[in-house]
């Protein structure tokens, strides 16, 4: 099981297809799905509203299971959700009753590894200072002791990330984790984004989007998904290093060449006003 | 200088300079008093004075009888008994029953949400029982617990119960479903799960539940004390009215409408502090 630069897999997501029950029938969700992400590598995978991206994520994470077909990380099959496949949700899921600073420190002081050692694996003391300098990082200095409800979606989007930053999970599930914000707070946070996984040692991120820039602008590869049933119609390599500064890559032939690849491919499958 | 704000409702008029003192008595404690006042003088001056139709004038008792016949109960007491401990009596009997009924409701409403198959095990016969009014059951308890406090702290106690039950159930199954994947991708303990997810989550449910579930068992404790009891703000009513002393019934009456006030002003303040995050 080897990946295109002949790394072992991290994930590796074979001959996947879902099927969900409703009322008397079946509906397919995705078919056949086959992916594979190396370390270190970053995946967006991007398709029509309803092609099944939100639940292949699920199943990475291990919130649900294939009907036919396996995901495996390091080569075991996945059994159910699990810290080393860090998920953050469409809304950034951040608890309402603890401060931005209690948000940020929650994963890694109360999670727990699967061999029941604590998430972050330090000292209580270790994390303060960790967390400290993450918010810093994150430019969310001087917020630590508001409530999510005192703070923009930019901030609450900041603080999601922040939280499973600090322990630093092997891997990313990114569900459309800007969908909610607006344009400028997106592009913030997707150079926030790439700022932060540069020098993560091989972290791997797998991103769900229907929005194919920003799909393009933070993978190395990225897969097509057909409307339903979710099949990959096609696989575009993206082949610029990290970080990436939108202003000057969106200029790049090769980087626009790449983009109208996946656009040739997405726009034909959304729906249209004269359907 | 006024500070400009506008009220959509009711075409209201731009407030000027010129009425400061209005919109300072507005926004004083007087302003609602007024409707009050208002009420009582009607009843003084109007009511007890010309009567009422169907009913005698010696039985309509007046807000100043009323109010002498608080300064005797405070001097005298009532029936062998200062009125702080006919009070101290009914609050007694109803923070027994609450803490009683709510230390049961509470884990048994957490187990129901954590686990469906409790949940929908238990659920119909608890809401067989909810709709029922506590006072249905006060004779059975009379009979099976005699005329002893027991009885009526039963009563109590299955009150706050049956409503705060269902209320923490209700708060453990509108957990969001997001703040569930979460815990469960950080591997949360259960222990943890249910005390830094499931409870506070679910802690604005408990809250309502446990502010209706008390103000439903100061409503009981009035009910259980007509029927058999030698204190109490209940037995002291039931007692003045057997003598038609219908000033001193007012007084009671009164006096369980302050305090159900003082509890509703202690929970907002609870709420208030421990629930500023909802629904913002």
């Amino acid at each position: 099981m080897t990946g295109a630069g002949g790394a072992v897999a991290k994930l590796a997501i074979e001959n996947v297809s879902k099927e969900f029950e409703v009322g008397q029938g079946k509906v397919a969700a995705l078919a056949d799905i086959s992916i594979e992400v190396r370390a270190g590598e970053h995946v967006s995978i991007v398709g029509p509203t309803g092609c099944g991206k939100t639940t292949l994520l699920n199943m990475i994470a291990g919130f649900d299971f294939p009907t036919r077909g396996k995901i495996r990380r390091d080569g075991k099959e996945i059994t159910g959700p699990g810290p080393d496949r860090a998920v953050i949700f469409q809304q950034a899921n951040i608890f309402p009753w603890l401060t931005v600073r209690d948000n940020v420190l929650f994963a890694a002081k109360w999670g727990t590894q699967e061999d029941g050692r604590p998430l972050g694996g330090k000292g209580a003391k270790e994390y303060e200072v960790a967390a400290d300098s993450l918010i810093r990082e994150m430019g969310l200095s001087g917020c630590e002791h508001l409530y999510p409800y005192q703070i923009s979606g930019g901030m609450k989007a900041r603080t999601a990330l922040a939280r499973l930053l600090l322990f630093s999970p092997q891997m990313l599930l990114l569900d459309e984790p800007f969908v909610a914000l607006d344009a400028q707070t997106r592009s913030s946070m997707h150079r926030l984004l790439m700022r932060m996984m540069k020098g993560t040692d091989g972290k791997s991120v797998v991103l769900i989007t229907h929005d194919v820039d920003e799909a393009v602008l933070l993978a190395d590869t990225v897969y097509v998904l057909s409307r339903r049933p979710g099949r990959v119609v096609d696989r575009i390599d993206v082949p610029f290093g990290f970080p990436r500064d939108y202003a000057v890559i969106s200029r790049d032939p090769k980087f626009l060449a790449c983009r109208y690849k996946v656009l040739d491919r997405v726009e034909p499958m959304t729906i249209k006003d004269e359907d | 200088m006024v500070e400009e704000r506008r009220d959509e409702r009711a075409g209201a008029r731009r407030p000027s300079a010129e009425w400061s003192w209005w919109r300072l008595y507005r926004n004083s404690p007087l302003y609602p008093l007024t409707f009050a006042a208002v009420l009582l003088l009607t009843w003084q001056f109007v009511i007890a004075r010309y009567g009422f139709p169907g009913v005698p004038v010696r039985y309509l008792g007046s807000p100043l009888g009323a109010g002498e016949a608080f300064v005797r109960l405070l001097l005298h007491g009532y029936s062998g008994n200062p009125l702080w401990v006919q009070i101290m009596a009914s609050v007694l009997r109803v923070v027994t029953g609450f803490l009683i009924g709510a230390s049961v409701a509470l884990p048994l409403g957490l187990l129901m949400g954590y686990y469906p198959a409790v949940g929908n095990l238990i659920a119909p016969v608890l809401n067989f029982l909810r709709p029922i009014p506590a006072l249905a059951f006060i004779p059975v308890a009379t009979i099976w617990f005699g005329t002893g406090e027991t009885a009526k702290i039963v009563v109590i106690a299955m009150t706050g119960f049956l409503y705060i039950v269902l209320g923490s159930w209700l708060g453990v199954r509108s957990v969001p479903q997001d703040y569930l994947r979460a815990a469960r991708n950080y591997n949360l303990s259960p222990v943890r799960l249910l005390r830094l997810v499931v409870m506070p989550s679910a802690l604005p449910h408990i809250m309502t539940s446990l502010r209706t579930g008390m103000a439903l068992c100061w409503a009981v404790v009035v009910a259980a004390e007509l029927i058999a009891a030698q204190q109490g703000l209940g037995f002291l009513i039931e007692d003045a009215s057997t003598f038609f002393k219908i000033n001193t019934v007012y007084v009671g009456i009164a006096i369980i409408g302050l305090i159900g006030i003082l509890i509703e002003f202690i929970f907002a303040a609870v709420e208030r502090r421990l629930l500023h995050w909802v629904g913002r």
